[in-house]
């Protein structure tokens, strides 16, 4: 399998704060991986390592092959990045944001451009700093897709914007995405649903440390709410499994959150866990709710 | 990357548009008030000129540091933010384009708006170059420190903070080694402006490394530090580069002067002998004595005038052994000054300006007019120790390696005494206004341009000389200094740079000291203007020596 983007080991300190620590993880080519942990999380350092915005303290950071600190040219014209915390030229307007850009990427497709900006009713002449913030993050979005990057790196797009426009902004991505040439998506978050509907790889981290990466199908296959009701007062058992996660009891109800979940096998271990379990209800989970489990899990543990 | 830069330049110039309008409007001004403020201004009217000059000249260095910062600071390497840092654009393509942009648009385009300047103001096209040149020479200076504190910064809320926080530190830190500068080593240069070019080449070099360090590495503390290191050798060096002790840069002159025989080079016959702070061997201030006595040189010759401009010293016992050297004090080495000394006669330009004119009788209104400044002050300083050892000896010699310029008058320029008459010399550019007659004798208005220095300073010793000649009565007349006016715009911020003056030179028939010269109408009707200008013969270096005794007794 090819990687989009490899980290090995990639740790980034300023000062004596940590704010990523030996992080390993692969973006696969052809993927839309949303990297998602709350705020503080080490998801912006990440990316500004990734671009070579901020130099790796330790370990190494691979973009489409190329060492992150060597990041150039001929690399940049085959990445697209928007960042929330990317200050645009807020003395062009759109019109000749594009113009400054399009002369930097050969593969600069003026017609899809052009596309792109009716489709994101962007107006063209208006000076950015006369923009919306949704707009200029709409403006950041066309000259980031208009060459049609191999890799898009989007550090929270979302952030701060209304419904509408963030509904216009994944439509842009999801047009792209959807096209015929393949490409990666890299997309940070702190809120799980911004990123639900386009990613099928998430990567959780959790203050500097990724906790996981895999494919969203995995992840939303192994993790299931489990509901046990059992006879008399409920109480959780001791020794559960360490994949079950946050059990609780009221009533008659034992409720826990199951992250290695086997169809073929959760009857059995229930029964074997409670004995008194007169009935096992297993509900499929939202990326939404596991991504809640885990961040209460990850702050329990801290 | 050509293609890069160019790109990348051009969107400065567009994004930039308002404020390089206002740029060139402010050169525009600039230009238009060197060229036609005089005139406008009057002469002699409350220091508007100076005003209006100065006013122009600190908005144009204002401008230029906006401008340099806001063309580096709009594609700033600092933090991590800007939208260029992650577009394929080399760091090295976009150092480039600024410092090109600013070359451009900071150094060239003003230079070049004032070799058109001077171009049409009748100067030749290599004075017109000298003349861009000084300004180029301040635009640069002024842009390299901006770039420097532009590059280290990503605001120009932060760019001031910086600058100012350099500027105070410059500032004490050169107070400071100015206290310990004797005991610096020192770096001696030959050449005209040798402290102010090693200066600028300095900091030039320093701005381009500065800023390329911060595009290239993008490490904010290291770019400070050589940001530090910059500012501190280049003003280290204006500390401890000097010309040559004693000399006064804008005296030098790399020819040597063989002197005729009878050439005679002196010190005075008094010398004072006074308490004085004095920087000690340790480097700290202490009290000590100060010698000062006076220097001339006078020369046989009727055509070549000498004046002392520098001298080197120590100090002999009566057993010839030098108690200590004296160290002619620091404000000395940077300008000495004149002093009167009425028992001595110098009529050196007198005689050199009556050979280059060729009359039979020069009258000259006030004897100070050129004899005043034949000699110059010298000071030595002394610690109290080394002092008293020379007390207890009962005195010592105060020998001295004067060295002595010698220039020679000749006739520039000779035009007739009519409104509208005028000259053009390579380096300067003269047209007679207004030609009045006064119950007194006659008020002459001149335009002029001029690069030479010196040509400002109608008072000064060897600088550029106004007479009234008639050819045909072997007669001339020199202005009246009380009360002559000038009118000065200069395009840079120092007084004797290159501009243009109304000057306004009254020749009063009634004041000559040494006979009075009627200015008939028929001796008006056959005179002219003429313009004396010194050409530099060259330098030489003579010995010469005096008794002193404690107490300042010379003998």
């Amino acid at each position: 399998m090819q990687y989009a983007i490899e980290t090995r080991n990639l740790s980034r300190r300023f000062g004596r704060t940590e704010a990523v620590v030996d992080l390993t993880m692969t973006v696969p080519a052809g993927s839309v991986f949303a990297l998602v942990g709350p705020n503080g999380a080490g998801k912006t350092t990440t990316i500004k390592t990734l671009m070579n915005l901020l130099r790796p303290s330790a370990g190494e950071a691979r973009v489409l092959g190329t060492d992150s600190r060597a990041l150039g040219p001929a690399t940049l014209q085959r990445i697209g990045y928007v960042s929330e915390n990317q200050v645009l030229p807020e003395w062009m307007s759109v019109t000749d944001l594009m113009a400054y850009c399009r002369p930097l990427y050969p593969t600069w497709d003026a017609a899809f451009a052009d596309t792109l900006l009716t489709q994101l009713d962007l107006p063209r002449t208006r000076p950015l700093k006369h923009c919306s913030r949704g707009m200029k993050m709409k403006a950041a979005l066309v000259v980031s897709l208009a060459y049609r990057p191999e890799l898009l790196v989007m550090d929270e797009p979302f952030a701060g914007l209304d419904a509408l426009v963030r509904e216009e902004f994944s439509q842009g991505i999801l047009e792209v995405a959807g096209g015929e040439r393949p490409w990666t998506v890299f997309i940070s978050s702190h809120d799980i649903d911004e990123v639900e509907r386009l990613a099928d790889w998430i990567g959780i981290i959790n203050r500097g440390r990724l906790e996981l990466a895999e494919p969203v199908s995995t992840m939303l296959a192994r993790f299931r709410q489990i509901e046990v009701v059992v006879d008399g007062e409920a109480q959780v058992a001791e020794g559960q499994p360490a994949t079950w996660l946050r059990p609780e009891a009221a009533g008659h109800t034992i409720r826990f959150v199951d992250s290695a979940f086997s169809d073929s096998d959760i009857g059995a271990a229930v029964r074997g866990r409670y004995p008194s379990a007169r009935d096992v209800a297993v509900t499929p989970m939202s990326l939404r709710q596991i991504f809640i489990t885990l961040a209460r899990v990850y702050r329990l543990s801290e | 990357m050509l293609s890069t830069i160019r790109h990348l330049m051009w969107h400065d110039a567009r994004s930039l548009r308002v404020t390089l309008a206002v740029w060139a409007g402010i050169l525009a001004l600039q230009m238009g008030v060197v060229a036609v403020g005089p005139m406008f201004v009057g002469s002699g009217s409350d220091r508007a000129d100076v005003n209006l000059g100065q006013g122009v000249i600190v908005m144009r260095l204002a401008m230029t540091v906006i401008l340099t910062a806001l063309l580096i600071q709009r594609d700033t390497a600092v933090g991590t933010t800007a939208f260029w840092l992650t577009r394929p654009i080399r760091p090295l393509a976009m150092w480039a384009a600024k410092l090109t942009s600013i070359a451009g648009w900071c150094l060239l385009l003003p230079a070049a708006l004032a070799w058109v300047l001077f171009i049409g103001l009748g100067l030749s096209a290599g004075s017109a170059w000298e003349a861009a040149r000084q300004l180029l020479i301040e635009q640069t200076v002024c842009a390299a420190y901006a770039v420097v504190a532009a590059s280290a910064t990503a605001t120009l809320a932060h760019f001031v903070v910086a600058s100012l926080a350099a500027f105070t530190a410059v500032w004490l830190g050169t107070l400071t080694a100015r206290a310990w500068q004797d005991s610096l080593p020192s770096i001696t240069l030959p050449g005209v402006n040798a402290i102010l070019n090693a200066w600028m080449l300095v900091l030039v070099a320093g701005a381009l490394v500065v800023s390329a360090h911060q595009y290239i590495t993008r490490r904010r503390f290291r770019t400070w530090v050589l940001a530090g290191v910059c500012l501190v050798v280049a003003h280290g060096t204006l500390v401890v580069v000097r010309n040559t002790p004693g000399l006064d840069p804008a005296m030098w002159s790399s020819r040597t002067y063989t002197p005729p025989a009878g050439v005679e080079v002196r010190l005075g016959d008094t010398v004072t002998d006074e308490p004085a702070d004095v920087t000690g061997s340790s480097g700290l201030v202490v009290t000590g004595r100060a010698l000062s006595t006076t220097v001339w040189a006078m020369s046989p010759s009727d055509t070549d005038v000498l004046e002392p401009v520098g001298v080197r010293s120590s100090m002999a016992t009566t057993t010839a052994e030098p108690v200590t050297t004296i160290r002619w004090s620091e404000s000395l080495r940077r300008g000495l000054w004149w002093t009167n000394a009425p028992s001595v006669v110098d009529d050196q330009p007198i005689r050199s300006i009556r050979q280059a004119l060729a009359v039979d009788r020069l009258a000259v209104p006030s004897a100070s007019l050129l004899a005043t400044p034949l000699y110059r002050a010298y000071l030595a300083e002394w610690p109290v120790e080394a002092y008293k050892a020379f007390a207890a000896k009962g005195g010592g010699i105060l020998r001295a390696e004067v060295v002595v310029k010698a220039y020679r008058y000749h006739v520039g320029a000779a035009v007739p005494l009519r409104a509208g008459a005028s000259y053009a010399l390579p380096d300067r550019w003269l047209r007679v206004t207004l030609v009045e007659r006064t119950p007194r004798g006659i008020v002459v208005t001149i335009r002029t341009a001029f690069v030479s220095p010196f040509d400002a300073n109608v008072a000064r010793r060897g600088g550029v000389q106004y007479l009234l000649r008639n050819r045909a009565r072997r007669e001339a007349l020199f202005f009246t200094d009380q009360h002559t006016s000038n009118t000065f715009l200069t395009l840079g911020t120092t007084s004797f740079g290159p501009g243009t003056g109304l000057r306004r030179f009254e020749f009063d028939s009634q004041r000559p000291s040494n006979g009075t010269i009627a200015l008939t109408n028929a001796w008006v009707d056959g005179a002219e203007l003429v313009v004396l200008i010194p050409v530099d013969l060259g330098m030489f270096t003579r010995s010469a020596e005096v008794w002193v005794q404690p107490n300042g007794v010379a003998k």
